[in-house]
């Protein structure tokens, strides 16, 4: 098998890229990626323009909407600006990311991204070094940034007027450590539609 | 992770790219291309690779097919590969099995150094 297909840090594509193949991005892409395969932003790469794949990994700047059939992951130190439409969607404490998250995908990966707010914004839990069950357990209330548990054994709820402050309002039990939750930070637009994902909730 | 970068590029067999390419290192097309490559370093035209593109770089190995010119100091039209264009080099190399279709122009004041 041969290499995977690499941009690599001293080299500029302008362009459009589509196929069947993983390809990394360790320089720069201005373009449209449609992809039957993974897209890897690499921590020195930089890709300017709409991307459909698979999968898609950011680990350095990418500005346009991502569209993934199976998972983003938008890692530490990674920048995106842009709205994420995948059934996973995992952001990691230390990224910086503003847009729209929409984890009801589209059946056709042609249908437009817009118009419909998201339901529901899920908390990657990987970022928090959380159990994976506690993905469902915990919902992030874009409007207000209000954190509700789905179950009344872990009862709690705050929120925070600057509204991407998430760490502060986790309860003491889902902290993996001290030193990770100030880290997570997750900037919501306002504008997206609160919709609470479990009932019971505030008042 | 990846972490065999040294600048070289690659582009596979199973991907379609249309616009430009600029840089420097080590390109290697095996994919379909169009468009135009202008690269500081090397450009490697892979058996898969097809190329429809004017292709600027330092050293140019075509074994796949190319239809456009092709400007560089080192020019090689390796056995199996195809050109369609023109070759304006310092030194060209043309293998046996090469397939070129198009003018060539060895630069004659960088030729003495080729002998």
């Amino acid at each position: 098998m041969s290499e995977p297909s690499y941009i690599a840090e001293e080299l500029q594509v302008v362009g459009a890229i589509e196929g069947d193949e993983d390809l990394f991005v360790a320089g720069s892409l201005d373009g449209d990626v449609v992809l039957d395969a993974r897209l890897v932003v690499e921590a020195t790469g930089i890709v300017r323009g709409d991307v459909t794949a698979t999968q898609v990994v950011v680990r350095g700047q990418l500005s346009g909407n991502v569209r993934a059939s199976e998972m983003i992951r938008v890692e530490a130190d990674a920048q995106l600006l842009g709205d994420l439409a995948a059934p996973r969607v995992v952001v990691a404490p230390g990224a910086r990311f503003r847009g729209k998250v929409s984890q009801r995908l589209a059946p056709r990966p042609s249908l437009a991204l817009e118009p419909q707010a998201p339901r529901a914004v899920e908390l990657a839990v990987a970022a928090l070094a959380l159990p994976p069950e506690a993905a469902q357990q915990v919902a992030v209330e874009p409007e207000d940034a209000v954190l509700v548990p789905s179950t009344a054994s872990a009862p709690f709820a705050a929120s925070t007027d600057a509204a991407d402050t998430v760490a502060g309002v986790l309860p003491a039990a889902l902290r993996p450590e001290p030193m990770a939750v100030p880290a997570l930070r997750i900037a919501l637009p306002r504008r997206v539609a609160a919709r609470r994902r479990v009932g019971g909730g505030l008042a | 992770m990846r972490s065999d970068g040294h600048g070289n590029s690659r582009l596979g067999s199973r991907l379609r790219v249309r616009g430009r390419i600029a840089g420097e290192g080590i390109v290697a097309l095996a994919c379909r291309f169009e468009g135009r490559v202008d690269v500081r370093g090397a450009v490697v035209v892979a058996t898969d690779g097809h190329v429809e593109a004017s292709i600027r770089a330092d050293r140019v190995t075509v074994r796949g097919s190319v239809r456009g010119d092709i400007v560089g100091d080192h020019v090689t039209i390796a056995d199996g590969g195809q050109l369609e264009g023109d070759v304006r080099a310092a030194v060209v190399e043309i293998e046996d099995g090469a397939t070129l279709a198009g003018a060539v122009d060895v630069r004659f004041d960088e030729a003495s150094e080729v002998e």
